[in-house]
């Protein structure tokens, strides 16, 4: 009895060895690609010729045996070749996105010289239009957010007539070019006799300003989140409301106690999404605000005229700023928001 | 106890039609119907989420018609329980206390008191997701009877429960209702449910109170067709009474089959023969006793359930009837040749 047994562990647990080997040799050569692609950009960027090829060979190399590695390792249980296939299959178009991506950041990195990442360093117009940009977004999208949450809510909630209308037009800014942002929001202040009374008469400029900065990311960012707001209030099930309401819950403690902590999720995940749009967007800033160094200049805005005027080294830095800030921010959300990002 | 007079709701294509019920102080109630009967909508309209449209509510004489959810002080028990999924078993228990401001030591003591009851002190730390059917509705009751509400509505409150656990859970809904004192107005569509838990109930369909009343009546003088069906009694038949019978009673022919009946009503009639009143013989039954119709009937298809027998019988009229099982075997088996359907005239209800 014990030795078919036996027979039957051990092929399962060299099963299971084999494949948790795949998936160590799979961090492994993914670590391994990571930091030999670092290294090898700042080498790359120190002039340290020698350094810089020999990581990029191993960036080269590590690649490739990664997506093997882990496509192999991926458990099919018992479904055979074409399983395995399939799942291989799907693997690689993840695998070719992603080496997209991370590819064209390393190209734009290897682009990179010494001169432009000690200039970038030392500006202090560039400081100031990181800081600005950081300052602006975030701001951006808390208001975002103040018209997402409720507008999210009562689109979801209540069919008042003319749902569809207000539903369709929250999509617009999602779908038309920022750019026509910036064109409609300057005829808006200087064309119309309300813009322009809120702009002189009341003393609230936002052409040529920074608050205008923030009337622009507003306009073609708040759609996402209140887009995501509604849809993560239609997952909350009303019946849930019913009852914290025959609690003893008024529909303001109800809405605070329940169907905001359930939609929360969702509502983060739009504020990233709305956060996003409106740290990376150019155009509308370009014509709206335009881009005047130390006062309404933003990361995204000053890539653009470094690129116009030929800096395209200083560009390139810049945008690798951009993209770091970026990556950052997304992943302290994913770490401290948990499940919000599953849903974008 | 809860009074509702003439309540009037529509809601899409579905409307409550004038539904008045009164429900003692310490009754368990059951309220049966089939689905989409409107059984859920009177409830809502009960904890004032629905808005009636005509008619009051009356609970323990306050008019509460028009009041808001939050000051009924009703404890509702939603289909599938609405469990708040993002809180912990304590936290759903405590909900309705935090609302009312109460100190921290009697919430405390209150949601103690509500797992006491229930059983269920050694889940309070779980988080929802991860309990199983039974363990949510005592969390829900739970939930519900922390508040100290006036009144308990429970919708479906067994339905996701699987068989064996649902007649547990049903003992112990009970008990619990007899040992607090509450009363409770139970919806379900279960006919063994209804049984087990309630001594009066209601049938509603489409909107409308159907029959009212001690569940024994519901069974066995049924108000009409359709409550008739719903209890299960699956002898209907239509016919005319033709003349005075033996003892009072009244003679009705139903496609030449003659049944005896106690009456006033003449000309058409529906009657409904519960299927444990057909007596089953293989001989004439004794002329002694009431009168009684008399049936010659062949043995169509026999189902033994354990408690009763189901024997599908066909001659004239077609019958049903369930005898005990030994009556069953008194009859012979294998069961052939000609059977005995005996129809007492007290055991024929007209409706």
């Amino acid at each position: 009895m014990s030795a078919p047994n036996a027979t039957v562990n051990d092929a399962l647990s060299s099963r299971s060895d084999r494949r948790r080997l795949l998936v160590r040799a799979a961090f492994g050569l993914l670590a391994l690609f990571i930091v030999s692609a670092l290294v090898g950009v700042l080498a790359h960027v120190a002039e340290w010729k020698g350094t810089a090829a020999f990581f990029s060979v191993t960036m080269w190399i590590s690649f490739p045996l990664y997506v093997l590695s882990a496509a192999l390792s991926i458990d099919t249980g018992n479904r055979g070749w074409s399983g395995r296939l399939f799942s291989m299959g799907t693997f690689l178009f993840v695998a070719a996105f992603v080496a997209f991506a991370i590819f064209l950041v390393i190209a734009d990195a290897f682009y990179v010289n010494k001169a432009a990442v000690l200039k970038v360093a030392a500006s202090p117009y560039i400081a100031h239009a990181l800081q600005l940009s950081i300052v602006t977004s975030v701001i951006s999208t808390a208001i975002s957010m103040i018209f997402a949450i409720p507008m999210g809510y009562a689109l979801s909630r209540y069919p008042f007539p003319g749902r569809l209308l207000a539903d369709t037009i929250v999509d617009i800014p999602i779908v038309f070019p920022p750019l026509v942002a910036g064109m409609t929001l300057l005829v808006f202040f200087t064309q119309t006799s309300v813009g322009r009374w809120i702009e002189n008469d009341l003393g609230l400029a936002f052409v040529f300003q920074p608050r205008g900065i923030v009337l622009c990311q507003f306009v073609v960012a708040a759609s996402f989140a209140i887009r995501s707001a509604k849809t993560a209030f239609d997952e909350v099930d009303r019946r849930l409301e019913n009852v914290a309401l025959t609690l003893g819950c008024t529909e303001w403690r109800s809405f605070l106690r329940v169907s905001l902590p359930l939609a929360r999720g969702g509502v983060v995940a739009g504020a990233i999404l709305a956060w996003a749009r409106a740290f990376g967007i150019f155009g509308p800033l370009m014509i709206f605000v335009g881009s005047f160094r130390g006062k309404t200049e933003v990361l995204s805005t000053s890539i653009f005229l470094e690129q116009s005027v030929g800096n395209l080294e200083v560009a390139l830095a810049l945008a690798l700023v951009l993209i770091l800030v970026a990556f950052v921010a997304l992943v302290t959300v994913r770490l401290v928001g948990g499940g919000a990002l599953v849903k974008l | 106890m809860i009074r509702t007079e003439a309540l009037n709701y529509a809601v899409g294509s579905f409307r409550l039609r004038d539904a008045s019920l009164d429900v003692a102080d310490g009754e368990y109630f059951v309220l049966l119907g089939p689905p989409g009967s409107g059984k859920s909508v009177f409830l809502e309209c009960l904890c004032g989420l629905n808005r009636v449209q005509a008619g009051r509510i009356l609970i323990d004489g306050t008019e509460m018609t028009d009041w808001p959810p939050r000051r009924r002080n009703i404890g509702y028990v939603p289909q599938d329980y609405a469990l708040f999924p993002h809180l912990s078993v304590e936290q759903n228990i405590a909900f309705g206390l935090r609302e009312r401001g109460l100190e921290a030591k009697r919430v405390t003591e209150r949601i103690n008191a509500a797992a006491a009851t229930l059983g269920i002190g050694h889940l309070l730390r779980r988080a929802i997701p991860g309990l199983s059917g039974g363990e949510r509705q005592r969390v829900a009751l739970a939930r519900a009877l922390a508040i100290e509400p006036r009144v308990l509505l429970l919708d479906e409150p067994v339905s996701a429960l699987d068989e064996s656990t649902r007649e547990r859970v049903c003992g112990e809904l009970r008990a619990l209702q007899r040992r607090l004192g509450i009363t409770i107005v139970h919806v379900s569509h279960n006919l063994e449910e209804a049984f087990s838990v309630a001594d009066r109930g209601g049938i509603m369909n489409d909107g409308r109170f159907q029959q009212i009343g001690p569940l024994q009546d519901l069974l066995r003088r049924p108000a009409n067709e359709f409550v008739a069906r719903f209890m299960r009694c699956e002898n209907i038949l239509h016919g005319q009474t033709i003349g005075p019978g033996p003892g009072g009673t009244v003679r009705v022919t139903v496609q030449g089959q003659e049944f005896l009946a106690v009456t006033q009503r003449r000309g058409d009639i529906v009657f409904i023969v519960r299927p444990e009143n057909v007596r089953l013989t293989r001989t004439m039954p004794s002329p002694d006793g009431p009168p009684a119709a008399v049936l010659g009937m062949q043995l169509v298809r026999a189902v033994d359930r354990g408690a009763y027998v189901r024997v599908a019988l066909d001659g004239t009229v077609p019958l049903l009837a369930h005898v005990s099982p030994h009556d069953y075997a008194q009859l012979g088996s294998p069961t052939s040749g000609p059977l005995v359907a005996t129809v007492a005239s007290d055991a024929v209800h007209v409706l």
